[in-house]
């Protein structure tokens, strides 16, 4: 039983990182996917920023909803909730990064406040509550969202370097060839649907 | 300093009047749009009886089984004068690829599957999902257990509701 | 007094205007792309979460413009988050009430608009520093021209990925028309999955930069046919007054 909680677990959180990426096919967090990927270094800072307050934010918002709003009869109030939780966590999370850290806050400190408007935050803890998913499950998809949101902008940025340099047709300099790069990299995530088909039964 | 002190006492007034005022007013339309939310749900289910068992029926209150469910949440009873045409069970699922919510039809005395109808589908591939499994399904022209179809992990949850609604008809035989 | 009033016209038109072409959030400062990539694979859809922004935004921009002087510096950005918060969730009730259909194609998009970065943005930049007037054109003026961008990707992928256009589907109070364009069979569903927004934006974006490229480059010649006109005249004028010095030595 542990075993194969252990298990769906797991494939909970690979499908929600791969095949169901977070930027590729269900387009949460475009805007810091386009505007913070021109270096690798920044691209890095930022998805493991998002990882950070993606997780913390599933941990609080999911008992946030189910044992305070469900109980006081005002789940209607979960958007604003969830999204006040997430900016003052992204306060606090930079604050704390920032007394203990300075080093690591310098890297990331400038991507923090982009955060709270990051829908791929939002998303996952409206989704969390809208899908009816149990604390594991909602765990997994925060921990699986966030990864895969930071796998894709780091491979994203990589290929933008060399776009840089690259002999592409003028109208498509800049943003259309990374947004027609982002299209290809979709179809190779569109490959991997029914990986798990043995698996999951 | 201790103008900076009501200084913050001010902002922080502000800050939760704000909130307050946010929180009343969503109230107040929740209220509003509350009863009309249920009529709606309540048309649907409405709707999805008729496409299933045609006009002339009575539809029962909702009622609740006895066993619990991983999809089935509540059946009806559906009615054609004081003869019993059929049981109807609101199904609810959810995977990765999004919610899906059934109506699920089976025949009165013989249990046999009748048909579907959709309440909520935000599949992400809900248009094959319901062009290439749910109509052929509802129509007979395709098995319940074929699920490779475009959009397989719908249908599969899809089959996994009809099945267990399935069973479910088994514990109102007994009854 | 007269003087003034005209030009306060002329810049309530430019205030307008701007949201549709030259500030367009969508397509000029890239805002906004989650709903623009997520909710146009119908121009139904696309119409529907164009409308709903376009409430929201005009009421946040509003009430952020009366508030303005009541709200003190610090608190500013989670007040803003508040208000926007609170309108998103009241448009989301009566799109569940009144609209069922189309409030479960947005599905948890309708929530998102609350992050969406042009509601802030320009809460932020112009409510917070202008009056309720203006604050109210520029929403309206945004609003539409955002409506309008993702109107123009959903008719690209409505049209290509399916070969129709489908009306009446999600505005259920109009009767449903299904216009057959492309025989079935012939379409490109591709345009319909996620990798097809993709591409569209792409082509869009890259067509406008190629007109503003053509624009750049044709000003650019202009500007040196004028300044190579204006040395020869130069030269011409040296050449006078030399002349002229010739003929007074």
């Amino acid at each position: 039983m542990v075993m194969q909680t252990f298990v769906s677990f797991l494939l909970a959180i690979v499908s929600s990182m791969l095949i169901d990426n977070v930027v590729l096919s269900r387009f949460y967090g475009i805007c810091p996917f386009l505007g913070v990927s021109k270096k690798v270094k920044s691209s890095l800072g930022m998805g493991i920023a998002v990882v950070f307050v993606i997780v913390l934010a599933t941990l609080i918002c999911w008992p946030l909803y189910h044992f305070i709003l469900v109980p006081a009869g005002i789940p209607f109030l979960d958007t604003v909730a969830y999204i006040l939780v997430i900016a003052s966590l992204v306060q606090l999370v930079g604050l704390f990064i920032k007394k203990y850290s300075p080093t690591l806050y310098k890297s990331l400190g400038i991507y923090l406040p982009l955060i709270t408007t990051n829908c791929a935050v939002l998303g996952v803890a409206q989704g969390n509550t809208d899908q009816g998913l149990n604390f594991l499950e909602a765990i997994a998809n925060g921990l699986g969202t966030s990864i895969g949101f930071l796998l894709i902008i780091v491979t994203f940025s990589c290929v933008r370097v060399r776009l840089e340099s690259a002999n592409t047709p003028k109208a498509f300099k800049g943003l259309p060839i990374a947004l027609i790069t982002a299209a290809i990299m979709a179809i190779a995530m569109m490959g991997l649907q029914g990986l798990f088909s043995g698996v999951i039964k | 300093m201790d103008s900076q002190k009501k200084h913050y006492i001010i902002t922080a007034i502000t800050l939760g009047c704000i909130a307050a005022v946010a929180g009343g007013i969503i109230g107040l339309t929740n209220m509003l749009t509350k009863d009309r939310i249920v009529q709606n749900e309540k048309n649907k289910i409405k709707q999805g009886i008729t496409e299933i068992f045609g006009e002339n029926v009575a539809v029962s209150e909702e009622k609740t089984l006895s066993n619990s469910y991983k999809y089935v949440q509540y059946y009806y009873e559906v009615k054609s004068g004081d003869k019993l045409v059929g049981q109807v069970f609101r199904t609810s699922g959810s995977n990765m690829y999004g919610k899906i919510s059934l109506m699920v039809g089976f025949d009165g005395n013989s249990q046999v599957f009748k048909g579907l109808s959709i309440v909520t589908n935000e599949q992400t591939y809900a248009t094959t999902l319901v062009e290439n499994y749910i109509v052929p399904v509802n129509d007979g022209n395709r098995d319940i257990e074929d699920v490779s179809c475009g959009a397989t992990y719908g249908a599969k949850l899809v089959r996994d509701m009809i099945n267990e609604a399935r069973e479910a008809t088994g514990e109102l035989m007994y009854d | 007094m007269t003087d003034k009033i005209k030009r306060e016209k002329g810049y309530t038109k430019a205030n307008f205007l701007k949201g549709l072409f030259v500030e367009n959030p969508l397509f000029v400062s890239i805002l906004g792309t989650c709903p623009a990539l997520a909710t146009t694979k119908s121009l139904e859809a696309a119409i529907g979460m164009g409308l709903l922004f376009t409430i929201v935004l005009i009421c946040s921009n509003v009430l952020v413009s009366l508030l303005r002087k009541l709200i003190p510096e610090e608190i500013r950005t989670p007040s803003y988050i508040v208000i926007i918060a609170t309108f998103v969730t009241m448009v989301k009730m009566f799109t569940n009430a009144f609209l069922p259909e189309l409030y479960s194609t947005l599905g948890v998009f309708i929530s998102l608009i609350v992050v969406n970065c042009i509601v802030l943005g320009r809460a932020e930049a112009y409510a917070s520093k202008n009056n309720v007037f203006d604050s109210f054109i520029d929403a309206l003026g945004m609003g539409i021209g955002y409506t309008l961008a993702i109107m123009l990707m959903a008719i690209f992928r409505e049209f290509l990925g399916t070969g129709a256009f489908t009306f009446g589907k999600i505005f259920t109070f109009i009767p449903e028309v299904k216009l057959q364009i492309i025989p079935k069979g012939y379409e490109i569903s591709l345009f319909q999955t996620p990798v097809g927004a993709f591409i569209v934006f792409a082509l869009i974006l890259a067509v406008i930069a190629f007109i503003r490229n053509r624009k750049a480059e044709l000003k650019f010649n202009l500007d040196k046919q004028e300044k190579i006109r204006k040395a020869q005249e130069a030269k011409l004028k040296a050449a006078q007054a030399a002349a002229n010095n010739g003929g007074n030595k």
